[in-house]
């Protein structure tokens, strides 16, 4: 996808290497402490999810008793998903763009990026507003963020580390 | 900012004003949100080895900071339900919970990870030394590593990763110093005056 420029991850000196494995690797962690928050909450699976916004009164002996989303606590949700969830994914579309990935594989992934962020997002309203049935759009909105972030963060590392760095050199001061 | 990455030999003294001035705003900005946060971490632990224990592993021995603070005053949804008062009606914590430190864990990762990320960039563009941005970022990053990771091993490994946690803390106060002070000095430093004055440029 970066082709052409010379700010391709290949041809990044050392420092800028150093700065974005550290992003990636914290990135890819958070997705995965992400997974496991929403597993130690109610399940990651379509029923988990579906219990976290409309509450598990209808479970027989659930480990925490979970009431149903409001309104504004439902918005607060959306708006701790864009800050938690969706922000890196902008941060990995950046990074993506100067990968050496072809058009069309890089155009998926972004793609896929962008469309399971946006449904991670819509999934609190889904979910309150179509009922359990939804839950799992929600889970598998969330499962296909992190798998797509961490094929993206490794595209990105193979790039930067494994990938031999042919060219012109871009450099800093 | 990507579009001084191309060229060659660019620093920040020769970012125009406008430019410095937004990138100043945003640095103070940065370091008000981190001093509000070292203040947060004061008022929760005082700061110190005992203070982080007692946090997160609970026990009537709060910090006197703690104490001094009424229930539930703390930041994030745990504070209210992590302490209550003793018999003896001073404040006392209780041993937190994997999903109350879960919710702390998940956004610090991203949070303060960026936050290393866009400072770095703006020290990318300073005529530093590569192997001390090198150092400057390993420095961040670790710290963040030791930061979010100690409250776990401090919970349920031993009381002794509390020397860890503020190492760590320690780790991210320099880099962050770092990240504020050569990008500033590059910009604003006498050097850079001098240079403008050369080049015949404004402020």
């Amino acid at each position: 996808m970066g082709r052409g420029s010379l700010l391709t991850l290949h041809r990044l000196p050392l420092g800028y290497r150093v700065l974005y494995s550290g992003v990636l690797a914290f990135i890819v962690l958070g997705y995965g402490v992400g997974i496991v928050q929403q597993m130690l909450r109610s399940g990651i699976g379509p029923a988990g999810m579906a219990h976290w916004f409309l509450g598990n009164a209808d479970v027989a002996e659930p480990a925490h008793l979970l009431f149903p989303m409001a309104p504004a606590r439902l918005l607060d949700e959306v708006w701790r998903l864009s800050l938690a969830d969706v922000l890196p994914t902008v941060v990995l579309l950046a990074l993506l763009g100067r990968s050496d990935l072809s058009p069309a594989a890089g155009g998926l992934l972004s793609g896929t990026l962008v469309l399971a962020a946006l449904a991670d997002l819509a999934a609190p309203a889904l979910v309150a507003g179509g009922g359990a049935g939804l839950g799992w759009a929600a889970a598998a909105a969330r499962l296909g963020l992190a798998a797509s972030a961490l094929v993206g963060a490794g595209v990105c590392m193979r790039d930067m580390w494994l990938r031999p760095r042919s060219g012109p050199r871009f450099r800093r001061p | 900012m990507t579009q001084y990455f191309t060229y060659r030999g660019f620093s920040l003294r020769r970012a125009d004003l406008p430019v410095r001035l937004l990138l100043t705003a945003f640095l103070c900005t940065c370091g008000i949100a981190v001093a509000v946060g070292a203040v947060n971490y004061q008022l929760r632990t005082g700061l110190s080895a005992e203070g982080s224990k007692a946090w997160y592993r609970g026990g009537l021995a709060a910090t006197e900071a703690d104490a001094r603070a009424p229930a539930g005053t703390g930041p994030g949804p745990e504070s209210g339900a992590a302490r209550t008062s003793g018999a003896d009606g001073e404040a006392g914590l209780y041993a937190r919970s994997p999903l109350e430190l879960m919710d702390a864990t998940h956004p610090h990762l991203f949070n303060q990870a960026f936050l290393f990320f866009v400072l770095g960039h703006i020290l990318a563009l300073c005529a530093v030394g590569p192997r001390l941005k090198i150092a400057v970022y390993l420095a961040g990053f670790g710290g963040v590593l030791a930061d979010t990771a100690s409250p776990w091993l401090i919970r349920f490994a031993s009381s002794s990763f509390a020397w860890l946690q503020l190492a760590g803390q320690a780790a991210m106060g320099l880099a962050f110093a770092a990240l504020l002070f050569f990008p500033l000095r590059e910009m604003w430093g006498r050097e850079a005056r001098a240079a403008r004055r050369r080049r015949g440029e404004r402020g």
